[in-house]
C-alpha cells in the first residue's frame, strides 16, 4: 500500500493504455513516455506494462506503509527517500513507513514509478490508465490526490533487487530528457492534408522552431510559431485521429495529439509524429522549441525497431545489475 | 548503446578481483554485437586483497564493483553524510551501482575522484561516526 501525501500538479496510475477500442470512442491513454514506464517495470522484476504512477512537474510525496521496491524513471526529479536522494533511472527497496519526495524535474516533464507487482487498481476496459477525460480506470478516474491510498500487487518470485539497488547510466543509454534550452527534434510522417499546405508554409513548418504552449496538456500539446496557410480553404468531414496526429486547426498554429488524444476531429491532418518519438515529445517541457522533421513509413518502423532494441539491450544491462547485486 | 570499453588492463585486472572476490573462474560477456570469454589463471584467483584502511577510527566507504565512478553528491571532507545515503554510483558498463555510506558522520577523507577508474573494495571515502 502506498498513501499520496501530496499529489503534485497531477499525478495518475498509468500503464500502457487501452489499444484497438478507438472505433467505439475509447481512447488510448496510458503514460505518455511509455520506454520511461516499461523500463521502470522491467526494473522492479514487473511485466512491461504493469500500473505505475505518472508524476508531472514533481510536487508528488508518497509514503510506503510497507516495505516495498520501486524504480524512478523519466524526468529526473531530483527525489529523495526520507531525506537521502534518489538518483535517477534507480530501483531500490523503501523501507515500511518511508517518504518519497519528488521535486521539480530540472529538465523532462514526467516521473514514472513503477512498484514491484505493480499498482492494484481495478482493471477496466482491458487497462489500468486512468482516462481523465472519461473518468475511468486507474484509482477512481481521476488524477491523485492527498490522502490516497492504493494496494500493491503481491509478488510471489520477488523482485531481485535489494537494499540501495541499482541504476542505469543515463547519459551512457541516452535517457536523459533534452535540456530546456534545446530544441527537442521529433520525425512524422506525412498525412493526408500535407500537400494541401501552401509549399512555403510546408517549408516553414520544417524549419522553424515551434514552441510548446503553457496550456498543452496529456490530451494535446498546441505550438507557437509563424501561422501556416492551406492552399485552398478544407472542409472535411470528423474522421478518426490517434496519437500523435499533427493537426492545423483555422488559427494555423499546428498541436499535436497526445496519449489521451480524442479518438475522432476534423481539421486537417498534416503528419503523424512517429511512435518513436512521441516520448521524446510527452518530455518536452512547456514554453521550450520543438523541431520536426518529414520521415518515411520504412524510416518510422525502423526507428521504433531500434527503440525495441534499446529496450532489450536495457532490460539485459538490468538482468545483469541484479546478478551483480546478489 | 555502449562502446566496448573493456580494453584497459587495469579494468581487465579489476574484472578479475571482482570474479576472484566471488570464487568466479570463467566470465561471459555477450551484448548482441561484441562478446567475450575470460578465464581466470590460477594467480589470478588469490582472494582480493583487503584495503588498508586509513584511520582506525573511521569507517569505510568502498566500491562495491569495479568501473568508473561518479560521485553524485559534492563530497569533500567536513561534508556531512548519513546512513544508506548512495553518495556515489560505479558505472559497470551501462548500468550504475551504489556506493553507500554505512554510518552518518563526517567526511573525513575523499579517496577517489571523479570518473576515476575503481576495483572492487577500492576506498572511497572515509567517515567519521557520530559521536566518535
Amino acid at each position: 500500500m502506498i498513501r499520496i501525501v501530496q499529489p503534485g500538479p497531477q499525478c495518475t496510475v498509468q500503464d500502457l493504455g487501452r489499444k484497438g477500442l478507438r472505433k467505439i470512442g475509447v481512447g488510448v491513454v496510458g503514460a505518455l513516455d511509455t520506454f520511461a514506464l516499461r523500463i521502470a517495470n522491467i526494473m522492479v522484476g514487473n511485466g512491461e506494462g504493469a500500473a505505475g504512477l505518472e508524476c508531472t512537474l514533481g510536487g508528488t510525496e508518497i509514503v510506503f506503509e510497507q516495505e516495498t521496491t520501486f524504480a524512478l524513471t523519466g524526468a529526473d526529479p531530483a527525489a529523495t527517500l526520507d531525506g537521502l536522494p534518489v538518483p535517477a533511472w534507480w530501483v531500490r527497496v523503501a523501507p515500511q513507513g518511508a517518504t518519497l519526495k519528488l521535486a521539480m524535474p530540472r529538465s523532462g516533464m514526467r516521473s514514472y514509478i513503477a512498484f514491484a507487482g505493480g499498482l492494484d487498481v481495478p482493471l477496466v476496459i482491458g487497462s489500468r490508465s486512468t482516462d481523465l477525460k472519461g473518468g475511468f480506470g486507474g484509482h477512481n478516474g481521476r488524477a491523485l490526490c492527498a490522502g490516497d491510498q492504493i494496494g500493491i500487487v503481491k509478488t510471489g518470485s520477488g523482485s531481485g533487487v535489494q537494499g540501495a539497488g541499482f541504476g542505469l547510466a543515463p547519459a551512457r543509454l541516452g535517457l536523459q530528457p533534452v535540456e530546456r534550452s534545446q530544441a527537442t527534434d521529433v520525425r512524422f510522417v506525412a498525412a493526408a492534408e500535407w500537400t494541401e499546405l501552401k509549399a512555403s508554409s510546408r517549408d516553414l513548418f520544417t524549419s522553424t522552431d515551434w514552441r510548446i504552449e503553457p496550456d498543452s496538456n496529456r490530451v494535446g500539446y498546441r505550438f507557437t510559431g509563424a501561422p501556416l496557410e492551406l492552399a485552398r480553404p478544407l472542409e472535411l468531414l470528423s474522421h478518426g485521429i490517434l496519437p500523435g496526429t499533427i493537426q492545423l486547426p483555422p488559427s494555423g498554429l499546428p498541436m499535436v495529439q497526445m496519449g489521451d488524444a480524442n479518438t475522432c476531429g476534423g481539421y486537417p491532418k498534416l503528419g503523424v509524429v512517429i511512435s518513436a518519438d512521441l516520448p521524446k515529445l510527452a518530455q518536452a517541457s512547456l514554453g521550450t522549441a520543438v523541431r520536426f522533421s518529414e520521415c518515411t513509413v520504412d524510416e518510422a518502423r525502423s526507428a521504433g525497431a531500434e527503440v525495441e532494441a534499446r529496450l532489450q539491450h536495457i532490460t539485459r544491462c538490468i538482468d545483469l545489475a541484479k546478478r551483480m547485486a546478489a | 548503446m555502449s562502446e566496448n570499453r573493456l580494453i584497459q588492463p587495469e579494468e581487465l585486472a579489476a574484472l578479475a578481483h571482482y570474479a576472484s572476490a566471488r570464487s568466479l573462474t570463467h566470465l561471459e560477456y555477450s551484448d548482441g554485437k561484441t562478446s567475450f570469454e575470460m578465464s581466470l589463471a590460477p594467480n589470478e584467483l588469490a582472494p582480493a586483497q583487503a584495503p588498508e584502511q586509513p584511520d582506525s577510527t573511521t569507517i569505510p566507504v568502498k566500491a562495491a564493483s569495479p568501473g568508473h565512478i561518479t560521485l553524485l553528491r559534492e563530497l569533500v571532507p567536513g561534508a556531512l553524510v548519513k546512513n544508506g545515503e548512495i553518495i556515489a554510483a560505479v558505472e559497470a558498463g551501462d548500468v550504475r551501482m551504489p556506493i553507500v555510506c554505512a554510518t552518518s558522520g563526517t567526511v573525513a577523507s575523499v579517496e577517489a575522484v571523479d570518473q576515476q577508474f575503481v576495483s572492487y573494495g577500492t576506498f572511497v571515502a572515509a567517515i567519521i561516526p557520530n559521536g566518535a
